[in-house]
């Protein structure tokens, strides 16, 4: 099969396949859906109910995700590299957290706050900057927000922490 | 004819009318500005760029804030082709082509010349299709008046089936995407019947999943988090330029290019459905099939830069047409489009020409001036695009994150549509990770709740019977495009094509 494309010496195993792995997330999104949504009344064709299209689409993709899962094990994979190859936790969970310390940041601690929280967060998800241009990142971004967005557009936007008025 | 004539020439009146007013020259400049200043940005393409500057125009009029998208679009598409040509570093797959020969063209030090040849070659590109657009949405919206509930249906249909078969990639994924893109328009109130669906007691759901945020973490979230993995965190690195204006010869050969490029792009971009990739790699093989000195392609042929940019540019905007007359998005950015017009509580279908007039035809004047103002604007300012460059990625990032955030928080003043785009940015990046294609789901996304309306009404006036798609003559020549286009699709020559290799 396409055992070829792979780096010499390595064993073409069933983790590495991508579209395994991609067939069995669809499916098993599907699943969740069929579930999740068991109590949604499908009724006639036509009377349908509000579960009868969302139901007809979470079996459509249990019924790609078999396909797509099959034509992986079939096919073997074709990609050069293996599905997880290269992949780093640090990004993906430190940009959330940054999206994720500002917006609990923001109604509380106001917008300040928010920014420097997201940008310490967002800090950890590459090559990380030392504390003094960090710091300047914080109030440069900050001073531009607060004139675009607050002054700007006039957006409701508390600025300093709620217990500082 | 001659009538014709005359209310086409009204129409562009008003429709300058509307596009010159000071306020929507100044959103049109404001939006080219900004697309240019974020689509240069390395990892940035236009599709994230208009998610991400989509709520800064929820504050303006309905007409000003799709003029100022549609300057975004132009603007980051503009500013693809520059980092393309500058620094070797395509923007979105339709400027890979560009990458070829313009950045051969830079290192020979003739960057400025083209530079100054995509811009106009797409200023050429967007003055033909800004008139196709005026020509031909009101003929086709004036046969979508007679479509029934069936009809909607099946063109729906065929809109879908058209975006994942000219896309790259696989099949059956970019199908199984379009599912889950319809599955999740349908989360929130059943119109039908008030009822919830997997809303989970949540707020924030119960009016259905927000657009905004789907597209800002599925496109600019999802961007991040991948740049940064694959650049171990330093994000991408630049290096300077020199420049030089375009020279005679230059001209002599590219005038040519930009027009078959235009023709080719039109013509395969009026499909619904197209991505502007596909035009811009065939504009580029058929202008080195026909050179007679093929040997100068890839060693920086100017009529190698003019043919695709011309082609991706009459393509891009060539989705205009199904967008504006059918209301059916042929690709994400339109989806985005249409996405923005129904926040302004305007609702997407070929009534929009025949009610909205100032809207459409503002929208179609201000296309063209959208392309002069690149061309005017942007060419005095590339040396500001190239000092951006320089900014550190690691600097620019958590930048790019909080006006995300703030963007996506300001739409409903709600914490959780940021959750959700936090959620949707972890999804992009799984689905990058898997070679899922984020197109077709958002187009999915835009579609379903239409499809389902659409489908159900035409369920209840046929009572259940499914032929009712096959009886009515508009449904059934649809779905039969539809059926062939799959076959088609399945047959060698076309798989060939869509693998995305550039042919010769």
């Amino acid at each position: 099969m396409s055992s070829g494309a792979y780096p010499a010496g390595r064993p073409t195993r069933l983790i590495d396949n991508r579209d395994l792995w991609a067939g069995a997330v669809l499916a098993a999104t599907g699943l969740a859906a069929l579930i999740l949504g068991r109590d949604l009344t499908v009724g006639t064709p036509a009377e349908m109910g509000e579960g009868f299209v969302p139901r007809a689409m979470a079996i459509a993709l249990v019924a790609f995700g078999v396909l797509v899962g099959g034509l992986g094990l079939w096919r073997g994979n074709a990609a050069p590299e293996a599905c997880f190859d290269g992949a780093r936790w640090r990004p993906v969970m430190f940009v959330s957290a940054a999206i994720l310390a500002f917006v609990a940041a923001l109604q509380p601690l106001g917008l300040i706050t928010a920014i420097a929280a997201s940008a310490v967060a967002a800090n950890f998800a590459g090559e990380p900057l030392s504390a003094r241009p960090l710091v300047l990142l914080v109030a440069l971004l900050s001073a531009g927000v607060i004139a675009i967005f607050v002054w700007g557009l006039g957006l409701p936007l508390r600025v300093l922490p709620a217990f500082a008025g | 004819m001659e009538a014709l004539a005359a209310s086409l020439g009204a129409n562009i009146a008003l429709g300058f009318s509307v596009a010159l007013s000071p306020t929507n020259v100044a959103l049109c400049l404001a939006g080219c500005v900004l697309g240019t200043l974020i689509g240069v940005l390395p990892g940035i393409g236009p599709s994230a760029t208009v998610a991400m500057l989509m709520p800064v125009t929820f504050y303006l009029s309905p007409v000003g804030a799709l003029i100022m998208l549609a300057g975004v679009f132009y603007g980051s598409q503009y500013g693809g082709s520059t980092t393309a040509i500058l620094v070797n570093l395509p923007g979105e797959s339709s400027s890979i082509v560009t990458t070829l020969d313009g950045h051969a063209m830079a290192k020979e030090g003739r960057a400025g010349a083209a530079l100054a040849v995509a811009a106009l070659a797409s200023l050429f590109a967007g003055t033909v299709t800004t008139l196709a657009i005026a020509a031909a949405g009101p003929p086709i919206a004036k046969f979508a008046l007679l479509f029934q509930s069936p009809d909607y249906v099946a063109v729906m249909v065929l809109g879908l089936v058209a975006a994942v078969v000219l896309a790259q990639g696989s099949l059956p994924k970019a199908l199984a995407m379009i599912v889950l893109g319809v599955f999740l328009g349908l989360v929130g109130t059943d119109v039908t019947t008030g009822m919830q669906r997997y809303t989970f007691g949540v707020n924030a759901l119960f009016d259905g999943i927000g657009f905004v945020p789907v597209a800002m973490g599925l496109f600019g979230i999802a961007e991040i988090m991948h740049n940064l993995e694959a650049t171990q965190g330093k994000g991408r690195v630049m290096r300077p330029m020199d420049r030089l204006w375009p020279s005679r010869e230059d001209f002599r050969r590219a005038a040519p290019a930009a027009g078959r490029g235009t023709a080719m792009g039109l013509g395969l971009g009026i499909l619904p459905g197209s991505t502007t990739d596909i035009p811009a790699y065939a504009a580029y093989s058929v202008e080195k099939r026909i050179s007679s000195e093929p040997w100068r392609f890839g060693k920086g042929a100017v009529e190698g830069v003019a043919a695709p940019e011309a082609a991706n540019n009459a393509s891009a905007q060539a989705g205009f047409i199904p967008m504006l007359s059918l209301g059916i998005p042929p690709n994400a950015i339109m989806a985005m489009m249409i996405g923005a017009m129904m926040i302004h509580g305007i609702a997407p279908g070929p009534q929009i020409i025949d009610k909205q007039p100032a809207l459409f035809w503002g929208l179609v004047a201000s296309m063209w001036l959208g392309n002069a103002v690149l061309v005017v604007l942007n060419l005095p300012l590339i040396w500001l695009w190239v000092r951006l460059l320089t900014i550190p990625y690691r600097v620019l990032f958590p930048s790019i994150i909080v006006f995300c955030c703030i963007g996506c928080y300001s739409l409903k003043n709600n914490p959780a549509d940021v959750v959700i785009m936090a959620l949707f940015g972890v999804i992009g990046y799984g689905l990058k990770k898997l070679r899922f294609e984020p197109a077709p789901l958002v187009i999915g996304f835009i579609l379903g709740p239409m499809l389902e309306e659409n489908f159900r009404r035409a369920m209840l006036v046929s009572g259940g019977e499914l032929s009712v798609f096959v009886t009515r003559p508009i449904s059934a020549v649809f779905l039969a495009v539809s059926a062939a286009l799959l076959f088609a699709v399945l047959m060698p020559a076309v798989r060939r094509a869509r693998s995305g290799e550039v042919a010769g």
